[in-house]
């Protein structure tokens, strides 16, 4: 789990030049960290959610089509944080609330209905 | 025409999109996003930076300065002029409309220029098109008239007023990021004037968006250009996009001539088959190259082809570079993104602007937006029957088979569930799923 969290603060760093990176191997590496609900995963969910800028990142494979980059790692960080409830759910709340998005506005909507049900 | 005498005026610029020209389509270059009209779209020293734009049958004003030859008058001669009655200037056109006469005084500022003067256009056309018009420039002081200059514009001329970008920006707040032009809607120029082109004529909303569609590959712009942000101006500069992209850069073509479209998403249902025990599907598969593509400029992948219903053996194993859109187990990440036109008489009508297909004529809505609502494409009628079943896509999922050479029982069962879906996987294409209950189901948005 350790190398998978590493691999998503890796997508989040700086980098000199754009970070390649196969996005189906991101994909995969979100499903792991949403799949453990640990704190540090629960931290990597919420630094994704809060992340301000460019991901300087290269797409080689799989780019996503629907969403760019970024808005993928949201959009799985917030329907993971959405399972968990609680504090995440103020993260969520805040996110929707901020973000320029629609499709991601809509996505942090309905995870936040959810948990009110 | 007198000869031999120095004009006593000559054009020195023209402002179409100035600040109150109520007419004028505002317009945007992408490669700094600022306002086309901020400075004039044509100048003697430089001719046309910019075209203008209209709705067809606008008699718009536009803002002319003029300079008085350097070496022709003192200041006191101007001032001499203006007491003479001042001048008559006009212009006539050459493959569109002339400018009326304005008598204006012959005042000049200090460095010999004219204050903007407004004349006003005769009335344009009223059918879209683009006007490649040149003015020659008269100017007449008593019984004296000059020839004062020639100038070239391009002149687009939409079918209604460009509609509010706020749609196809995909912004919640563009007035945040200096996208929003004191609440006037705007577009690109690029955009407005392949849209005038290839729509020219054309008032019917749904004959404007189909020609949109069809002339996509004119554009030059590309299916599978790997953006930042999605945007429209992105699109632009980079010379293409994913569906994302292309969905709003269809949404701001159609707004162009003032049209709406909508942008919808479908995303990948990635889940626990109850019938076959397994998890799918995995992603959406697309074997098609899309817009100025031939073929998927995706790695090659030796993909395993099958019917449905499925039989755990028939399989075709083919060689192929195709896209994959990938989902995650019971999350919406990926899927595609298409447009709808609903038209006053109920009729929706779909395109799917990466791929240049359409118009899909839907026997019924497509579903509200609902990112946590399961909805099985049986019940969507020709949604699935006919878009999905119009092109090469497929759904990729690692179903339960049978060897190769086993005509045995079919295996069931989560053995692994995951597998390795690109090299064990099965794809079925869409349109053989489509009309099967619980065989396909997507999210909307």
């Amino acid at each position: 789990m350790a190398a998978e969290h590493d691999f998503i603060n890796s997508l989040l760093a700086p980098h000199v030049t754009p970070k390649p990176v196969d996005w189906r191997r991101a994909t995969t590496a979100m499903d792991g960290v949403a799949g453990t609900q640990s704190e540090a995963s629960r931290e990597v969910l919420l630094k994704i959610l809060r992340f301000d800028g460019d991901l300087q990142v290269r797409v080689i494979a799989n780019h996503p089509h629907l969403l760019t980059p970024l808005e993928s790692l949201q959009a799985q960080a917030l329907q993971a944080l959405a399972a968990w409830g609680g504090e995440s759910c103020a993260a969520i709340e805040e996110f929707a609330e901020r973000t320029e998005s629609e499709t991601l506005e809509v996505i942090a909507s309905s995870c936040l209905i959810r948990r009110r049900r | 025409m007198t000869q031999g005498r120095t004009a006593p005026v000559s054009l020195y610029s023209i402002a179409f999109a100035f600040d109150g020209a109520g007419d004028a389509i505002l317009l945007r270059d992408e490669r700094d996003d600022l306002l086309v009209g901020g400075t004039p779209e044509w100048t003697a020293a430089a001719g046309s930076r910019a075209l203008a734009a209209y709705a067809r049958g606008a008699k718009p004003a536009i803002h002319v300065v003029l300079a008085r030859p350097r070496n022709s008058a003192s200041p006191g001669d101007r001032e001499a002029d203006a007491l003479e009655g001042g001048c008559t200037v006009w212009a006539t056109g050459a493959g569109g409309p002339g400018i009326e006469p304005l008598t204006i005084p012959l005042q000049a500022d200090a460095e010999g220029f004219t204050p903007p003067l407004a004349f006003r256009l005769e009335r344009l056309p009223d059918a879209s098109g683009v006007l490649d018009v040149s003015w020659s420039w008269r100017a007449r002081v008593g019984s004296e008239e000059f020839a004062i200059g020639t100038s070239k514009h391009k002149i687009c001329l939409t079918a209604g007023r460009p509609r509010d970008p706020a749609a196809w920006l995909g912004l919640r707040h563009p007035e945040r990021v200096g996208l929003d032009a004191k609440g006037l809607p705007w577009t690109y120029s690029r955009i407005v004037e392949w849209t005038c082109e290839w729509a020219a004529g054309l008032e019917d909303d749904k004959a404007i968006v189909d020609a949109i569609l069809w002339h996509l590959p004119r554009s030059g712009l590309k299916y599978a250009v790997h953006l930042e942000h999605n945007s429209v101006r992105e699109m632009l500069f980079w010379g293409g996009g994913f569906c994302g992209a292309w969905a709003r850069m269809f949404q701001a073509m159609a707004a162009s001539q003032g049209v709406f479209v909508e942008r919808r998403s479908f995303w990948v249902d990635w889940r626990l088959h109850r019938a076959l025990e397994r998890e799918c599907w995995c992603a959406l598969v697309i074997g098609e190259g899309g817009v100025n593509r031939t073929e998927p400029n995706w790695d090659s992948n030796t993909w395993h082809d099958g019917d449905w219903p499925f039989d755990g053996k028939t399989v075709r194993d083919f060689t192929a570079k195709r896209y994959v859109f990938w989902g995650s187990p019971n999350k919406l990440v990926d899927g595609h993104t298409i447009n709808v036109l609903s038209r006053s008489d109920g009729s929706h009508y779909l395109y799917d602007p990466s791929f240049v297909l359409g118009p899909i004529l839907l026997d019924r809505p497509l579903p509200a937006s609902d990112p946590k609502k399961r909805v099985d494409v049986a019940d969507l009628g020709t949604f699935g029957t006919h878009y999905l079943g119009s092109y090469e896509a497929y759904l990729l999922g690692v179903l339960p088979r049978a060897s190769h050479a086993s005509a045995g029982p079919v295996a069931k069962g989560p053995a692994h569930p995951r597998g390795d879906p690109l090299a064990d996987g099965v794809t079925i294409p869409a349109g053989r799923l489509a009309p099967h209950r619980d065989a396909l189901t997507f999210f909307w948005t």
